[in-house]
C-alpha cells in the first residue's frame, strides 16, 4: 500500500481518508480551509472575537460532521456552508446578548488593533490610517446590512460561489441570492458614500 | 429600500461583476455609464471586502485545539473480531422481529379477550377467553361463537343467537356476547319442554317436576332484553314458535328463540 500524502490529495481524497482513520488527513483540510472559514466568519460576525468563537464551532462542527459528508457537492462549499451555519449559531446567540453595537470603545478597540497590525508593514502613518478608517467603514456597514444578506454576500465575494452553489448554502432560490446579493452592495455602497440616511436598510423578503 | 426603480439594475450589475449575466446584459452595462460606473464602484467594494488579514498562529493553535477535542471525543478504534458474527446476527434480527410480531399479536388477542369478559366475574370467564382465542385462530366470528356455544352450556341452544343480536358485530363481539349465557350453568343442558299450545301450558310444563306457581305472566312487548338473549336453561315451542326459557334472577323469562324478544315472565 502507497503511503498517505495529505499534502499532495485532494479534498475529496483527505476526506476519505479521515473517514478511514488517518488523523493526517484531518489536519491538512483544516489547514487549507482555515483561512477562508476564519474570513467568512469575520465578515459575518463583524468583530475578531466572534470571529474567534465561530470559525471555532465551525472547525468542531466540521470534524463532527465529516463523516456524514456526501460529496454532492464540493468539499469546500459543504465547509462554506458549515461555517456560515456557525456563524448565524454565533449571531444568534449575540442577538441575546445585551451589548451595544458600534460602541466607541469597540470602535476604538478596533482601530488600534488594525493599526498595530499594519503597523508592521512599515506603511506611512496617513496611509495606515486611511485604510483603518475605511475598513472600520466598511465593517460597520457590513454589520447593518441583514444577516441573510451578508451572508449571500460573503459566499460570493468571499468564497466565490457561483449564485446556484450558495442557493444550495443558504437553502434559497438562486433568484432570491442575486436580488440579495444585488442589494446588499448597494446599501454598502450608499453607506460607504453616506448617501442615504441609517434607517433606510435593505429588508429580509419573504 | 429608496429607488426601487434602481434595484433591477443593481441586480443587473451585480449579474455582469459575478459573471451571471448573458451577453445582453453586459452589453447594456457596458455602454450605460451609469451602469458601468456602477459596476466599478461594486467591483471596489468586493475588493476592499476581500482584504482581511488572517492571523495564521491564532487559526493554527485553534486548529490543533479541535483536533485535540475531536480525537479525544472520539470513540475507541474497533478491533477486529475473531469470528465473523453479522450473519448470526442478522438471524437473530430476523428471529427477534417474528417474536416481536408474534408477541404483540398474543397481546392483542388477550386485549380483546379482556374486553370481551368486562363487567363478567363469573364462571363465563374460561368460556369468554375460550371463544377469543378460538376466533383469533379460526379467523372467523362465527366460528367464536359456535366455539363458545359448544364450550358454555347450550348444547340445544339456538345456533343464532350469538349473531342475532348483533348483526354487525366483529369477532371479538360475538366471542364476549356468546360467553354471557354461561351464566345459567355451563353444564346443564336446557330441557326441551316440547310443544304447547300457550304460555300457561307452558309455566305447568316446565313446573313439572319442580314446585311453585307462577306469580307473574307476560306478554310480548316487542323489546328486546339482555336476559331473554342468555343462553336458555329450557326450550320449548310455543304455539309452534320455538321460545326459550332464560334465568334472570329469581324470574324465568320466556323468549323468542330466534330473535330473543320476551314472551313473559313468571316465578318458578
Amino acid at each position: 500500500m502507497a503511503a498517505f500524502r495529505p499534502a499532495l490529495a485532494s479534498d475529496l481524497e483527505l476526506a476519505a481518508a479521515v473517514n478511514a482513520g488517518h488523523p493526517a488527513a484531518l489536519d491538512e483540510l483544516l489547514r487549507r480551509h482555515q483561512g477562508r472559514m476564519y474570513t467568512i466568519c469575520l465578515r459575518m460576525t463583524g468583530n475578531e472575537t466572534d470571529a474567534r468563537d465561530a470559525t471555532q464551532e465551525a472547525m468542531l462542527a466540521v470534524c463532527r460532521g465529516l463523516p456524514r459528508f456526501d460529496q454532492r457537492s464540493a468539499f469546500s462549499t459543504w465547509v462554506y456552508r458549515v461555517t456560515t451555519n456557525a456563524c448565524l449559531d454565533e449571531l444568534r446567540r449575540r442577538a441575546r446578548r445585551p451589548v451595544a453595537h458600534g460602541s466607541a470603545d469597540d470602535v476604538a478597540a478596533a482601530a488600534a488593533s488594525s493599526t498595530h497590525q499594519r503597523a508592521g508593514g512599515g506603511a506611512s502613518s496617513s496611509a495606515g490610517d486611511d485604510a483603518v478608517v475605511a475598513r472600520l467603514t466598511l465593517d460597520d456597514a457590513l454589520a447593518r446590512l441583514p444577516n441573510d444578506f451578508r451572508a449571500a454576500l460573503v459566499l460570493r465575494d468571499l468564497c466565490e460561489l457561483d449564485y446556484a452553489e450558495i442557493s444550495q448554502v443558504l437553502d434559497i432560490p438562486p433568484g432570491t441570492v442575486r436580488s440579495r446579493i444585488a442589494r446588499a452592495r448597494a446599501a454598502l455602497a450608499r453607506d460607504l458614500g453616506n448617501q442615504t440616511p441609517p434607517g433606510d436598510r435593505p429588508t429580509k423578503q419573504p | 429600500m429608496n429607488e426601487p426603480a434602481a434595484l433591477p439594475e443593481d441586480e443587473l450589475v451585480s449579474a455582469v461583476l459575478d459573471d451571471e449575466a448573458d451577453d445582453a446584459i453586459r452589453a447594456r452595462v457596458a455602454t450605460e455609464a451609469a451602469l458601468h460606473e456602477r459596476l466599478t464602484t461594486f467591483a471596489g467594494l468586493r475588493d476592499d471586502l476581500r482584504e482581511v488579514a488572517i492571523p495564521t498562529a491564532m487559526l493554527d493553535t485553534m486548529r490543533l485545539a479541535v483536533l485535540q477535542t475531536t480525537a479525544a471525543a472520539a470513540p475507541l478504534p474497533r478491533t477486529a473480531p475473531a469470528f465473523d458474527l453479522s450473519a448470526r446476527r442478522a438471524r437473530g434480527t430476523k428471529a427477534a422481529g417474528w417474536i416481536s410480531a408474534a408477541a404483540a399479536a398474543v397481546v392483542l388477542i388477550a386485549a380483546i379477550g379482556l374486553a370481551g369478559r368486562g363487567g363478567r366475574g363469573d364462571a363465563s370467564n374460561d368460556a369468554s377467553m375460550t371463544a377469543a382465542f378460538g376466533t383469533a385462530s379460526s379467523g372467523s366470528s362465527e366460528s367464536a361463537a359456535q366455539a363458545a356455544d359448544s364450550r358454555g352450556n347450550a348444547v340445544g341452544a339456538p345456533p343464532g343467537l350469538a349473531t342475532n343480536s348483533r348483526s354487525s358485530g366483529g369477532a371479538n363481539d360475538s366471542g364476549a356476547k356468546t360467553s354471557t349465557g354461561a351464566t345459567a350453568g355451563p353444564s346443564a343442558p336446557p330441557r326441551d319442554l316440547g310443544p304447547v299450545a300457550d304460555l300457561d301450558a307452558l309455566i305447568s310444563a316446565y313446573r313439572a317436576g319442580t314446585s311453585g306457581a307462577p306469580t307473574t305472566t307476560g306478554s310480548a312487548t316487542g323489546a328486546t332484553t339482555g336476559a331473554g338473549c342468555r343462553p336458555p336453561i329450557a326450550v320449548a315451542v310455543l304455539g309452534g314458535r320455538p321460545v326459550q326459557l332464560v334465568a334472570d334472577g329469581p324470574q324465568v323469562v320466556v323468549s323468542d328463540r330466534s330473535t330473543c324478544v320476551v314472551v313473559g315472565s313468571f316465578t318458578p
